[in-house]
């Protein structure tokens, strides 16, 4: 099993971030940090126009006295309105970047080459924040900048602090607890929170299915709607248990923290008023100004805390998904050829789902004539639609290689190569968008090109389907849109199929079991209707020796195809036309006589019985 | 005033705190009221430690004043962040909780499709996951705080009482001022318009197609990255400067806020510097004053609010939901007990339906009689509506027109959770339980032995443990392939056939199965459901004809009924089809393989 890679360390991970932010907004970048160290300097202020005004009362100096209160007034309107103009040049910032990410991340996901992190469950979890919680990347930034800001006003109230005695900056020491405690607890606490994941997602799970639709049938009829509310919460609260402990701890270590730094503080005024026997003025800076400081120590570690819980983790999830992605990238220096002469070749392919020890596929050979019709048969879990993944790229094989015309696919650049592809697969994906939009995006070049839809759906046999819809090409699918028209099981690969028929001249059509749901009538013209492209691109002169690859159960179809790949057990065990392989006598013609028989007589015994019963 | 405040979200949702959790939400709240008074306490204190500087007298009463003041101003707010999120966490539990029993409760499934119903229940569905903002557990803490600022600034205000009675009215005033002209830029109102909402879920669908696996093959196998991410850009700007627009701080009402406030405490502050010169406050009064009179600033606008509105929508929307959900979802109820029935008949007369909301006739004028007891396979083309007929037998809607009845009793009649005892039924999109095998095959539960039967009788056995959970998500989890999962439904079934069962009904069940896995189950599944009543959808012929009787469905209505040995015979749209699929079996087999129509 292929262990998971690490995740790139904490601080390189955070500077690529910042970046990353730079890039995206280089002007808002500067703009709402300099805000942001602007409005600490009227508040730290505060602590110094007390002690003035205590000053002003102590030596009578009315002047002093109203220097000061006039200061008191400004600086706290000033402090109001910068942190109120502050948090929207930062907002603004953020609403921004948000876009710059969120669109990053969606884009790395949607164009990694390969689909192993969206079936891998250490990934998936991994991946699982960047998903559901990019907002929280661009708080980062937010609380980069606060604490960049809390700093500031530190530095200043210590300062103040000094001016008394320099001893008094000492008491900054005891704010160590805090900062080890606030360092420490937020990953305490990540660990419970990834500890309870499991218990988390299955009850998300079990929420899914008692509020979505589909399960909705189901539910009822069986009855265990009660069950599984009740099951829900009772899984939520496996989680909940250990989360909420690990903050219950957390609170404890922080009061305790707290505690040392308010002896700390006491100390310093005991050591003021009683030891130095300083004047009233000096013991009311300590007191603003040290009560000032535990209120910056506290926002300052606060953010660190929400620094190292959130957007540390985060954008260490992002910069690995940044590695991950650009390891898959393309070397590619061979180019995908304009038509295809001799085939595809396969040589010696192996392959493992990464995290699995069974082969998926083992030691492969096989050779797919240009020009050609290839069914592949074989029972579930017999390796078919990992061939036909690799086939299209989405899998790095483990070893060995499959040629293209000679050429090695694995050095192809991925999105031209399957820009020559076409095809549906059984476990298609509904696309909720207007039916042409559906059906188009098979061909996104040509998205908009009525024309090519409508024969695309012609070719797929879903005219009817359209034809059904209230507003035809225009209708909105999908039940949760305004308007939206919901479709069955067997209208929604009808479009499926449309859509992989857009590309008219594929180099590969590659139909993965794409016809499960389908009509007898619907079905049988489809097949028709491949075996003639099938002939057609043998014969016609502009043909560009296009391969119809088609894995199916179905033996009626499957016999028409000219070579037919029999997979068994993560092998290739037979290969040949319908009439070499019926003579061969192998795994082949034992499968198509089972499914033949089923056509045939029911024995007249077996008939009797069922009217028995 | 008053009802308009009990029906906004903000009530709504400090009412569901209430409900969440008593416990943690007083003490929310009192440390709340705890934390509000502290830096007005804090004022008191630095004035008596003044005050006993400048007389002389003792300092250890106030310095232990002072010092209890500090540490309590310390550690009551990491143990008021723990409340909050908890208590988050435990509100989204009991939201998530409503929605569940919302959901579920409504004998129907209409409210479940309601279009009216979708915008709020995505919202309320996802409330959480932190797409739209941050999760309850952390948006508690905003909240708590910008309660506590509230708090703080209204207690200091009091407490500036004391020096004279216009100060606190000043004061206050010019910062609740602000709130008042800065209101615009405080809470984003339009943001349930069509047009925002449009663009939200517009975002929110791209993105999540960019992002969940489901759609990754054919994203892949299209080139589809780059528009589905400009597709989500686009409309996640639109979205942003939406908002942007809405809620901006605008110049002259910014301008009129910082002249009232700088005016409001310079006049404040001038009054203390005055009356200290004058000698009629101490140094110890004016400390406290001062103090306070800086505390209050408080008050004041703190930006935009988005933690409480963010965090009150999905109640609001839950709460919203409820009613209609239950009226959509409604069946009418009665309580006719459905003990051992189908024992005669399964007879639908004259059967019209069509889905709420469209005008589609999917079923006109069905009607046909099934024996109790025997098995009927229905075939038709895609939309025929056969699945329809499955789910209303399951009775999750009612027809418009014409009867189902059972035994003579119509299924309106009968009590529905007694009637869908009798049932099993295998969806095409049946449920994938992320639990055990065990759950899996008896969700409401069965004794193992039984399980094992119908794992065994759906050539499923040796799969799995029965603990396993069938997903990798989990620790010891399995994942299955689709054939594989295909048989655990259809244990499922038997194994609600062994438990008393009557009525058995399966749509496409063998979609996924290959060759040899077809042929094999059908043999069994016949066997084991020899007694009770089944209903096979299906498009596969060979599956078809083990049925007793069939009938095809078109238009909405019976087209041809009866065996297959008959249906061939008549020689017309049954026949047609069989033959499609038969012919290319055995055309110039050498063995001479009979596919015959009359059979």
């Amino acid at each position: 099993m292929q262990p998971v890679e690490e995740m790139p360390p904490a601080l390189p991970s955070m500077w690529r971030a910042l970046k990353r932010g730079y890039r995206a907004e280089p002007l808002m970048l500067p703009l709402a940090l300099g805000f942001s160290l602007l409005a600490a300097l009227p508040d730290a202020l505060m602590a110094l126009w007390l002690k003035l005004l205590a000053d002003g009362v102590l030596a009578k100096n009315r002047r002093l006295l109203l220097g000061a209160a006039v200061g008191l007034g400004i600086s706290t309107a000033g402090t109001w309105f910068l942190r109120v103009i502050s948090d929207r040049v930062q907002r603004r910032f953020r609403d921004r970047l948000t876009i710059a990410l969120e669109s990053q991340v969606a884009d790395l996901q949607a164009s990694a080459v390969t689909i192993a992190h969206q079936e891998r469950p250490e990934y998936l979890d991994r991946l699982a924040m960047l998903r559901d919680q990019v907002f929280v990347l661009d708080h980062m930034y937010m609380s980069l900048f606060s604490t960049f800001g809390w700093i500031l006003r530190l530095g200043v109230t210590i300062a103040l602090l000094c001016s008394i005695h320099p001893a008094l900056g000492l008491l900054a020491l005891f704010a160590i607890p805090t900062v080890l405690t606030s360092s420490w607890r937020p990953g305490a606490e990540r660990k419970a929170e990834e500890a309870g994941a499991p218990a988390r997602r299955l009850a998300r799970h079990l929420f899914e299915v008692a509020t979505t639709t589909a399960p909705g049938k189901e539910v009822r009829v069986t009855g265990i709607g009660e069950k599984l509310t009740n099951l829900r919460r009772s899984t939520w609260d496996i989680w909940y248990r250990s989360v909420s402990r690990a903050r219950w701890m957390s609170a404890v270590f922080h009061m305790m923290a707290w505690t040392v730094f308010g002896t700390g503080y006491l100390g310093a005024v005991v050591f003021v008023a009683a030891i130095m026997k300083g004047s009233s003025a000096q013991v009311l800076l300590v007191l603003a100004a040290g009560s000032r400081l535990s209120a910056y120590i506290g926002a300052t570690v606060g953010e660190i805390g929400f620094l190292r819980g959130f957007w540390l983790e985060g954008s260490r999830r992002l910069a690995w998904l940044e590695d991950y992605t650009a390891a898959l990238a393309d070397h590619a220096d061979v180019e995908v050829p304009k038509s295809l002469s001799d085939g595809i070749v396969i040589e010696h392919l192996s392959f493992s789902h990464p995290g699995s020890e069974r082969a998926a596929l083992k030691n492969v050979s096989v050779k797919l004539p240009a020009g050609s019709v290839v069914a592949v048969v074989g029972e579930n879990g017999a390796g078919k639609s990992t061939l036909v993944k690799l086939l299209c790229r989405m899998y790095t094989p483990d070893s060995g290689r499959i040629l293209v015309d000679g050429r090695d696919l694995g050095r192809m650049p991925a999105t031209e190569w399957r820009s020559r592809l076409a095809g549906a697969f059984q476990d298609f994906f509904r696309f909720e968008f207007r039916a042409r939009d559906t059906v188009g995006l098979g061909d996104v070049t040509r998205l908009g090109d009525l024309k090519a839809v409508s024969a695309a759906i012609e070719r797929g046999g879903a005219d009817e389907v359209i034809q059904n819809l209230g507003s035809g090409l225009e209708t909105q699918l999908g039940k949760t849109w305004p308007a939206g028209v919901e479709l069955s099981f067997g209208q929604w690969q009808k479009l499926a199929l449309a859509r992989g028929f857009m590309r008219e001249h594929p180099l590969l059509l590659v139909l993965d079991e794409p016809t499960a749901a389908l009509d007898a009538e619907t079905e049988h013209a489809l097949f028709e209707r491949f075996a003639a492209a099938a002939r057609d691109g043998k014969t016609q002169q502009d043909g560009n020796g296009r391969i119809t690859l088609l894995v199916s159960h179905r033996f009626s179809t499957v016999r028409m195809a000219d070579l037919i790949v029999v997979m068994n057990g993560a092998e290739v065990v037979e290969v040949g036309s319908h009439n070499e392989l019926m003579a061969l006598g192998g795994t082949y013609s034992e499968l198509y006589r089972i499914q033949a028989a089923a056509y045939r007589h029911i024995p007249a015994k077996e008939q009797a019985q069922r009217s028995e019963a | 005033m008053l009802k308009r405040l009990r029906t906004s979200n903000n009530w709504k949702f400090f009412c569901a705190l209430q409900q969440a959790n008593k416990p943690l939400a007083c003490a929310w709240w009192a440390v709340l009221i705890l934390r509000g008074l502290m830096p007005a306490a804090f004022a008191v204190t630095m004035g008596v430690l003044i005050g006993a500087l400048q007389t002389g007298t003792s300092l250890w009463m106030p310095l232990a004043l002072v010092g209890v003041v500090f540490v309590l101003l310390q550690v009551l707010s990491p143990l008021h962040n723990a409340i909050a999120s908890n208590l988050g966490s435990q509100t989204a539990a009991w939201l998530y909780d409503q929605l569940t029993i919302a959901c579920v409760r409504p004998p129907g499934i209409g409210h479940l499709e309601e279009p009216s119903l979708t915008t709020d229940l995505t919202m309320a569905r996802d409330f959480d996951l932190g797409i739209t903002g941050p999760p309850l557990n952390i948006s508690m803490g905003f909240i708590a705080s910008g309660l506590v600022e509230m708090a703080g600034g209204l207690a200091a205000s009091i407490l500036l009482a004391g020096y004279s009675w216009w100060a606190p009215l000043v004061l206050a005033g010019a910062w609740f001022a602000t709130h008042w002209l800065l209101r615009e830029s405080a809470v984003w109102r339009d943001r349930n318009t069509e047009e925002v909402r449009e663009a939200q879920r517009h975002a929110d669908y791209a993105y999540r197609l960019a992002v969940d696996p489901p759609a990754a093959k054919e994203l892949r196998l299209f080139g589809l990255s780059s528009w589905t991410v400009d597709r989500f850009k686009s409309r996640r700007r639109q979205l942003f400067e939406l908002q942007w627009r809405a809620t901006r701080l605008r110049e002259r009402p910014v301008a009129w806020s910082v002249l009232i406030v700088v005016a409001a405490n310079v006049a404040v502050f001038s009054a203390l510097a005055l009356d200290a010169a004058k000698g009629a406050l101490s140094l110890s009064q004016l400390v406290t004053f001062a103090s306070a009179a800086a505390a209050t600033s408080m008050i004041g606008f703190g930006g935009l609010s988005w933690a409480l509105d963010s965090a009150s929508a999905p109640v609001g929307a839950v709460a919203r939901l409820k009613k209609p959900m239950e009226t959509a979802g409604a069946l009418p109820l009665r309580n006719e007990p459905a003990v051992g029935m189908p024992a005669r008949e399964i007879c639908f007369k004259d059967l019209k339906f069509s889905y709420p909301n469209t005008d589609a006739c999917v079923l006109d004028g069905f009607s046909l009689v099934i024996p109790a007891g025997t098995s009927l396979a229905v075939v038709g083309q895609n939309g025929a509506g056969k699945t329809t007929l499955a789910k209303l037998l399951c009775r999750l809607y009612d027809p418009q027109a014409g009867a189902i009845q059972i035994d003579g009793v119509d299924l309106r009649d009968l009590d529905v959770e007694s009637w869908r005892h009798r049932i099993t039924a295998v969806f095409q999109d049946f449920i994938r339980f992320e639990l055990s095998l065990r759950e899996n095959v008896a969700p409401g539960g069965a004794p193992d032995d039984v399980i094992q039967e119908a794992l065994v009788a759906a050539g499923a056995a040796g799969l799995a443990n029965l603990d396993t959970p069938l997903s990798k998500g989990y620790a010891g989890g399995t994942d299955l392939s689709g054939g594989q999962w295909q048989r655990i439904a259809l244990a499922r079934a038997l194994c609600a056939v062994k438990l008393g069962a009557g009525l058995v009904l399966l749509d496409e069940p063998t979609a996924q199965l290959d060759v040899r896995g077809e042929a094999e189950i059908f043999d069994r599944l016949l066997k084991a459901t020899r007694k009770a009543t089944t209903i096979l959808i299906s498009h596969r012929f060979s599956t078809v004809r083990h049925a007793d009787r069939i009938c095809v469905l078109e238009n909405g209505r019976v087209v041809e009924h009866g065996t297959h040995d008959e249906l061939m015979a008549r020689g017309g749209r049954y026949h047609t089809m069989f033959q499609l699929q038969a012919s290319r079996f055995g055309e110039g087999e050498e063995d001479g393989m009979e596919l015959n129509a009359t059979g």
